[in-house]
């Protein structure tokens, strides 16, 4: 790949197009946090985000949004890359080459069977219901959600 | 032939790796009504953990997470040890090894994705072989210690990797659910937990967009666990050391932090074969070459008609089970819980039945675990608190005091009542012994006919507050604060 100034232009511009919508989203996110517990100390019920929040906030986020998605489609047109990603690492010399551990067949029979046996004793003991119990119901507080 | 960048004239064809890749994200995720409905799968599929990071809460998810699943095996295991949690992954890290990184996890395949993003890129050195042990401080301290911390000392559920850092839970089961139109209500219940991983989960993001599997080789914890098996996993890449001449230029081209091939950094994704000259490298299942550049091997050998045949059966034998499992999971299996419509029911008042604000709800009954009987219809004239909670969900455990107090506050006012899903993990009337609470509670009976009437869904917590006139006023599901129950009670009352 020629590696022209116009492209390496191109590639600092995608960089930086994408630490800064990772900092705008992020801003706005706390922006809308900051807000909303304001609203909230004063009344208990106010949610702290809505939907229409969001929305607006994310719609001030366009113009970055829609400037790097036109930056990314000229980057894939012109195969804009970066030349040394798929240059090889300096750091490493010669390796020792890797070896088989020893009884590896042994092992992985008995891993195997204790594997059997644990999933045998879980589903036993109920442990393969709380999997089943866990699954099937969203806990809020997992996902991030509150 | 560079496999990752297969060309045939123009056309850039995806290597198989990918298209395994995509394979497995669809078939983790296979229930597609759920990103449509924007719900989550409740059959009885989800008893099983999938092998790569995908969030159980994700609208389309159709197995369990691994990582979610363990932490709260650890959580549980004052009342019941996760046998069954370890044993799967013992089986996962055994045959597998880390070839679920490089060839089946979702989470893998979003950031190669990323990564895809023309930007400079940061390259590898000793700073990220440094901040590669991070991962095992993860997986110790928030998989493994706090869970089990909380579960011992505090009786508590306690998923700390999921609740403090995971991105893939953020993505797929919080974004998941709040990009669709159906899921509005749930942003009344974001705060700081949700800012605070959103924005760790665009720092991943961006991380990965600059540098080559940021959250592998750095945070994530199930990656951690299934290298420790990479050594010995039945299936994975393997080095023949009488063609190894030591060069390390496998070492030099891989994107991973692998002092080896095949070491506990190394993702099996068999790209390194491709730089060996030696054509030392392959990927082994057991005996059988899968791949490789051994002339002897199924790279050339595919060529033959009896490879070939083999393995057009194979991708015949994939496809049907892709198209089977998204029938079944999506029409005909029959463990999904439908939502059936609330009975009509006749009120005395003018509003209609319903669980909306402003509506009544239907009536019901449940015998409580003092043995008295809570019926709606005989609550007229008070404010009337209902609260659905799990023994597994930390966020109602911890607000369970809250009702308490403001149910001790006002006895002769308020009739409240706390309700389990009818699913048992652990006895909830001797899980609440320990909390010494005022109010009833009860378990939802058989089918959870209260769960339907109060229009809750698979989210917990969700709480329902009634006026005097017997009108919905508030019915969220979220956690609340003393303030706001107060607040609500002050409403209601008035
Ligand atoms: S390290 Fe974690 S996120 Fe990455 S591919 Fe493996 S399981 Fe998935
Ligand atoms: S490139 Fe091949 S020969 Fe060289 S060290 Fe790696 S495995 Fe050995
Ligand atoms: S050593 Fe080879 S197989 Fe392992 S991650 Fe690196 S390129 Fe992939």
């Amino acid at each position: 790949m020629v590696y022209t100034n116009g492209k390496k232009t191109l590639l600092i511009v995608m960089t930086v197009c994408c630490i800064l919508l990772t900092a705008v989203l992020a801003a706005r996110a706390i922006g809308i946090y900051a807000d909303g517990a304001a609203r909230k100390a004063a009344d208990p019920l106010a949610d702290i985000y809505t939907a229409e929040e969001a929305a607006r906030k994310l719609t001030h986020a366009l113009p970055l949004i829609a400037n790097s998605v036109i930056v990314l489609v000229f980057c894939l047109a012109l195969k804009v890359k970066d030349p040394n990603a798929d240059r090889p690492a300096k750091a490493e010399g010669r390796i020792t080459p890797p070896k088989e551990p020893e009884h590896v067949k042994i092992v992985q029979a008995v891993i195997v069977a204790a594997a059997v046996l644990l999933i045998i004793a879980g589903i036993c003991n109920g442990s393969a219901l709380d999997v089943l119990i866990k699954g099937i119901n969203i806990c809020t507080e997992c996902v991030g959600l509150g | 032939m560079d496999n990752e960048a297969r060309t045939s004239g123009k056309f850039r064809r995806p290597t198989t790796r990918r298209l395994v890749q995509l394979y497995a994200a669809l078939l983790h995720n296979a229930y597609l009504r759920g990103f449509i409905e924007g719900k989550i799968y409740e059959g009885k599929a989800k008893a099983l953990c999938v092998p790569g990071l995908n969030c159980y809460s994700c609208p389309g998810a159709v197995g369990s997470c691994p990582l979610g699943s363990l932490q709260n095996a650890l959580s549980s295991t004052g009342h019941r040890a996760g046998w069954y949690v370890l044993g799967i992954l013992l089986l996962f890290g055994i045959v597998l090894g880390r070839t679920i990184c490089g060839w089946l996890c979702p989470f893998g395949l979003i950031q190669e994705l990323l990564h895809k993003i023309p930007t400079l890129k940061i390259r590898k050195s000793k700073v990220t072989r440094g901040l590669s042990r991070l991962k095992y401080v993860i997986l110790a301290v928030f998989v493994i210690g706090l869970p089990l911390y909380y579960g011992l000392a505090k009786d508590l559920p306690y998923p700390a990797f999921c609740k403090f850092i995971c991105p893939a839970g953020t993505a797929e089961g919080a974004v998941g659910h709040l990009a669709n139109p159906a899921n509005t209500s749930m942003f009344g219940m974001l705060g700081a937990l949700f800012t605070n991983k959103w924005v760790i989960l665009l720092v991943v993001f961006l991380a990965c967009v600059l540098c080559y599997r940021a959250f592998c080789r750095f945070i994530c914890p199930l990656g951690a666990l299934y290298g420790l098996f990479n050594r010995f996993s039945i299936v994975g890449v393997k080095v023949d050391a009488d063609r190894c001449t030591g060069c390390g230029t496998c070492v030099r081209h891989c994107g991973m932090d692998v002092k080896q091939v095949g070491d506990c950094e190394c993702i099996q994704c068999g790209k390194c074969m491709d730089h060996c000259s030696q054509g030392a490298i392959s990927l082994k299942a057991g005996k059988i070459t899968l791949k490789g550049n051994d002339p002897a091997a199924a790279g050339e050998g595919s060529r033959e008609p009896g490879h070939r045949k083999a393995k057009l059966i194979f991708r015949g034998i994939a496809l049907a089970v892709l198209c089977f499992a998204l029938v079944w999971f999506n029409f005909l299996d029959p463990s999904i819980r439908r939502t059936e419509p609330a009975a009509e029911t006749v009120t005395v008042s003018d509003a209609p039945t319903g669980y909306e604000e402003g509506n009544r709800l239907a009536d019901f009954t449940l015998t409580c675990y003092d043995g008295s009987t809570f019926h709606l219809a005989d609550t007229r004239g008070k404010v009337v608190v209902i609260n659905r909670w799990a023994t597994w969900c930390t966020p109602c455990i911890e607000e369970l005091p809250y009702f308490n107090d403001l149910y001790k506050a006002h006895p002769d006012d308020i009739a409240m009542i706390v309700i389990h899903p009818s699913m048992i993990v652990t006895d909830p009337e001797e899980y609440l012994e320990s909390f010494s609470l005022a109010m009833p509670c009860a378990t939802d009976g058989e089918g959870d006919p209260v769960k339907e009437i109060i229009g809750g869904t698979a989210t917990l917590p969700q709480t329902v507050v009634l006026n005097r006139q017997g009108e919905v006023i508030y019915n969220s599901v979220s956690s609340v604060t003393p303030e706001e129950l107060e607040s609500l009670y002050t409403k209601a009352s008035e």
